[in-house]
């Protein structure tokens, strides 16, 4: 389970918009917050260094801003969001790809889909090219 | 000459637990060989076996991956920022 307060997810749709054309992309910082289940404390909006509308990267500029954001005592890097401008809130074979990487066990990869007009979020766990979908809960207050 | 070079939070227990370091060198391959060489258990995660930078990881100077310029070839200069990140993209 991946728990964001409303401010994050603001500020991730936010984001998202503002990458547009080109896929955005940000990270997520947070902590352990009970079996399977991590809390969000930070959302690291991050240059799209790939520059394109089919693929992001995560560059230095957004891993030094991930940084200061652990160096703040928010946690640690915990996975990624990125953007599907024109497909389904799914990973697609390269996300499920580039995911089989181990210094990125245990990530949360969430995706922000564009597709239908309002922005679907949802996470997947992905590990050994099994996707496995887990629950998203926004806290409003 | 003296590069620094920046170290992700995930590969620092094997440089003495360091964010930034310091190695010699005037190329990418020059400063990895360095850094390599003081730890030894950053070697793996960084290269393959045939000495190509391993796909894991992402290797940039200043704001530049190294892939899209000469790779391991490619130069640095005293000023320059090495930046080696997990690899995190998709589509």
């Amino acid at each position: 389970m991946l728990r964001l307060g409303e401010t994050h997810y603001r500020q991730i749709v936010g984001h998202v918009y503002d990458g547009l054309p080109l896929e955005a992309c940000g990270l997520l910082v947070g902590r352990a917050d009970g079996p399977g289940r991590v809390k969000v404390e930070a959302f690291v909006p991050c240059r799209n260094a790939a520059a394109s509308a089919k693929r992001y990267t995560i560059g230095p500029d957004g891993w030094a801003a991930a940084d200061r954001e652990t160096d703040a005592g928010r946690g640690e890097v915990l996975g990624v969001v990125h953007s599907h401008t024109h497909t389904d809130a799914y990973p697609s074979p390269t996300d499920v790809e580039e995911a089989a990487n181990p210094l990125l066990a245990g990530w949360h990869f969430a995706i922000v889909s564009l597709k239908d007009g309002p922005p679907v979020l949802r996470s997947f766990l992905i590990e050994d090219g099994v996707v496995t979908e887990e629950p998203v809960v926004v806290e409003r207050r | 000459m003296p590069v620094e070079v920046r170290i992700p939070t995930m590969m620092r227990q094997d440089a003495d637990g360091q964010a930034t370091v310091t190695a010699q060198g005037s190329t990418i391959g020059e400063v990895l060989d360095d850094l390599v060489a003081r730890y030894p258990r950053l070697g793996g995660k960084l290269r393959n076996d045939d000495g190509t930078l391993h796909k894991f990881v992402n290797v940039y100077v200043n704001d530049d991956d190294v892939r899209y310029l000469d790779k391991l070839d490619t130069k640095v200069a005293e000023a320059d920022v090495v930046s080696i990140l997990p690899a995190v993209a998709g589509g």
